[in-house]
């Protein structure tokens, strides 16, 4: 009878912090909206974020791309060999680059660097008490800690996606045109003719949603870390597994929304 | 320095991710379909499957349009295509299979001669290219057949009883071949007699060509002395020969006098013509003074003009019956339309007023009989149902016409709205001024339909409430060209 009741309240506890937790983060992203166009602006802070979060993951980015890109003509044109339809690798892979490859796997790329670093940042400032230290020299957290790092996350998880979506057409040329000698001015022709602007337009609409969601999971989960150094390793993992699914699901409602 | 690097990192990463993202924008963006110089037509095929939104329009294999939207229009699909080069109405599209996968485009010529098809015009000339799909069909078929062929010769030629067939057929033809070495050497003895005889017949013929050869000698000789004998007879007759030529000789020389009147009387017409040139004359005037042929224009501009003004003039005749609600009583009322102008017209109308024509008498009698008042007054009211005539000049101006007049025996003025093609006229009529305390105003609906008939309803006397009255009417127009038709077809009377 005892198990039976504990196993009710675990269920109810869960369902409890569930909906504790979207209140939260409801009201952290309330917040921070209401903080962005208050002053003083902290042109430092949003600089270090904007280089933490933009220069910092260029690398792995640019070469994630690099990899699809190619990666998808080897595939694309060992299929489309097959009904001798090679032409229509990069205009595939365009697309596909452009639509949903760039901003997913871009933001997946900065959540797994910059929101897990944002994360363990924020959560040892909650566990070492420098979040309150803050309140006490009457400095706002949210504007100073989560404001910054937002904005950057809007700004720079679109650059990143946009420059995914070149260097992934450079890794499809090379591929396509010089390994797998198809022509390269039907591969260039076939691409123009396929992509529309609205296809990168979408692509970068969804990484400035991306941006967002992944700065703020980030922040949140980091913002209301506790129980240590334990604490703070769980936010991380959390922040990441919560932004890729989030990341994932936003993706699939967004490309229902902008192409159906 | 740390402060400068890092905004400076930040900026080359955007700057380098905005130009990326803007050359990639004008590259995709170079599409026909945006191209603004780019027009729409449309072409209706009985089947667009594998023809999608985007889908090339090619010249000579050359790129100049995609199609823009398909849509169902009734059992057909119509096909939008953008295109930014010149059409023309003997423009022809073609559907064309482009690969195996089933990747169609549209395959256009321009046309020549026909007019410059506009934005949102028709081609008109499709041409349906064999599908793949067809084509399988039709091997199909051709397969069917040829089995059944083969299933024919089979059954003729295959097994034991076909072999048998067989080695009939190759015995009979020996027999045959049997048979026609055997009667060939039988008749040739007989084919030996007919080359004699044809042997016979050529020499024959050579020997009658040369007996006529010899023939045309003597026939020649003939002629030769007939000649002779004609040379003889003209050399005795020389002197009526002679007198023949006088005869033609008198006879030139009448001729050379007619040639001489001729002369003459050339001559007197080129003096006619050079005076008429010179403009001397009644008939030199007239040919050159343009004087003459102004005035006959202007006379001519001035009669059509004249003639087209009394065609121009519209009559239209229009009968109503008002009744009057409150009263009980039936208005009459005729009218005719004169209209010179279709912002100007003439109107005649006559009224049969049930209310008629009132007017007060008032008759005062003195009198010395201490019986009676000294003084009578006797007031005499007489209505008069008699017609009432209405003579009205109306002018238009966009939906509004002014009329300006005499209406129903009184001056008046009357203002008219029309709407909806004119079927719905609203009317306020403003007379009889001096009738009673207001002057009298009436306000009508007509509702025209079916050309002829209409129908109205309004309020007559508004501003006098103690004679107001609603009224609902029904009436007929009609034009002149209906009472033409009217007029030619009706019987005439006759005593």
């Amino acid at each position: 009878m005892q198990s039976i009741r504990r196993f009710i309240e675990t269920i109810g506890q869960g369902v409890i912090d569930l909906i504790e937790g979207l209140g939260r983060s409801a009201m952290l992203l309330g917040q921070t909206l209401l903080w962005i166009p208050r002053p003083p602006y902290r042109l430092k802070q949003l600089f270090q974020a904007m280089e933490f979060i933009g220069v910092g993951s260029l690398f792995i980015v640019l070469l994630t791309g690099l990899f699809t890109g190619a990666v998808f003509a080897l595939q694309g044109a060992g299929a489309f060999r097959m009904f001798n339809a090679e032409s229509l690798v990069g205009s595939t892979v365009a697309i596909s680059l452009a639509r949903e490859l760039s901003p997913v796997l871009t933001g997946l790329m900065v959540t797994g660097r910059a929101g897990s670093g944002i994360a363990t940042e924020l959560g040892t400032m909650r566990v070492t008490e420098q979040i309150d230290a803050l309140y006490t020299m009457a400095v706002n957290p949210v504007q100073y800690l989560i404001v910054p790092r937002f904005i950057a996350g809007l700004i720079m998880v679109p650059c990143l996606s946009a420059l995914f979506t070149l260097i992934g057409m450079g890794g499809c040329y090379f591929v396509a045109v010089v390994l797998l000698d198809i022509d390269q001015g039907t591969f260039i022709s076939q691409t123009n003719w396929f992509v529309d602007p609205e296809d990168l337009t979408s692509g970068v609409i969804k990484a400035c949603v991306f941006g967002g969601i992944l700065t703020m999971v980030g922040c949140y989960k980091g913002f209301y870390a506790s129980g240590g150094a334990r604490g703070v390793g769980l936010a991380t993992t959390q922040s990441v597994v919560v932004s890729s699914v989030m990341i994932l699901i936003s993706d699939y409602f967004l490309t229902a929304l902008m192409f159906e | 320095m740390k402060d400068i690097i890092t905004p400076f990192k930040v900026g080359v990463v955007v700057l380098v991710a905005v130009g990326a993202f803007i050359w990639m924008f004008g590259q995709v963006e170079e599409g026909i379909g945006d191209d603004a110089s780019g027009y729409r037509v449309y072409a209706l095929f009985d089947d667009a499957s594998g023809l999608n939104p985007k889908t090339r329009v090619t010249i000579a294999g050359i790129d100049v349009g995609e199609i823009d939207k398909i849509e169902l229009a009734g059992t057909e699909a119509r096909v939008w295509i953008r295109v930014n080069t010149p059409l023309r109405s003997d423009a022809i599209i073609a559907k064309k299979q482009t690969s195996l996968l089933g990747e169609y485009a549209l395959q256009l010529s321009p046309g020549y001669t026909g007019e410059p098809l506009q934005d949102g015009d028709q081609i008109k000339n499709i041409r349906t290219d064999v599908s793949p799909a067809d084509l399988m069909g039709d091997l199909k078929k051709i397969t069917a057949n040829v089995t059944d062929i083969t299933q024919s010769l089979k059954s003729v030629i295959g097994g034991g009883e076909g072999e048998q067939k067989l080695i009939t057929i190759l015995e009979n033809i020996n027999r045959t071949v049997a048979d026609l070495q055997k009667a060939v050497a039988e008749n040739a003895p007989k084919v030996d007699v007919v080359v004699d005889n044809v042997v016979r017949v050529t020499e024959e013929a050579r020997r009658l060509t040369n007996e006529f050869r010899a023939g045309a000698g003597r026939i020649l000789d003939d002629a030769e002395a007939v000649t002779r004998n004609v040379r003889d007879i003209v050399g005795d007759n020389t002197g009526v020969v002679q007198e023949g030529f006088d005869g033609v000789k008198g006879a030139v020389r009448r001729l050379q006098d007619a040639l001489d009147k001729l002369d003459g009387t050339l001559d007197a017409a080129k003096s006619i013509a050079v005076k008429i040139d010179e403009g001397q004359g009644t008939i030199g005037r007239l040919v050159n003074d343009d004087r003459l042929i102004d005035s006959v224009n202007d006379l001519v501009d001035e009669s059509g003009s004249f003639v087209r003004q009394i065609t121009r003039l519209q009559t239209i005749v229009a009968m109503r019956a008002d009744y009057y609600v409150s009263r009980g009583a039936v208005r009459n009322a005729v009218d005719l339309k004169l209209q010179p102008r279709p912002d100007k017209y003439y109107m005649i109308s006559l009224v049969d007023d049930p209310r008629g024509s009132t007017s007060v008498t008032e008759t005062i009698t003195n009198t010395s009989d201490s019986s009676e008042d000294p003084i009578i007054r006797e007031q005499r009211t007489t209505t008069e149902d008699r017609f009432r005539l209405s003579l009205q000049f109306a002018k238009r101006i966009y939906m509004f016409t002014g009329r300006i007049g005499i209406i129903e025996n009184t001056g008046g003025v009357g203002l008219d709205a029309q709407f909806f093609d004119d079927s719905l006229k609203i009317s306020a009529d403003l007379f009889a001024f001096d009738a009673n305390v207001w002057p009298r105003l009436r306000l009508d609906a007509m509702y025209t339909f079916f050309t002829h008939l209409f129908i109205a309803a309004g309020i007559d006397e508004v501003l006098n409430s103690e004679v107001t009255d609603a009224f609902v009417s029904i009436g007929l127009t009609f034009n002149d060209e209906d009472l033409k038709a009217i007029l030619t077809t009706a019987p005439t009377p006759s005593l």
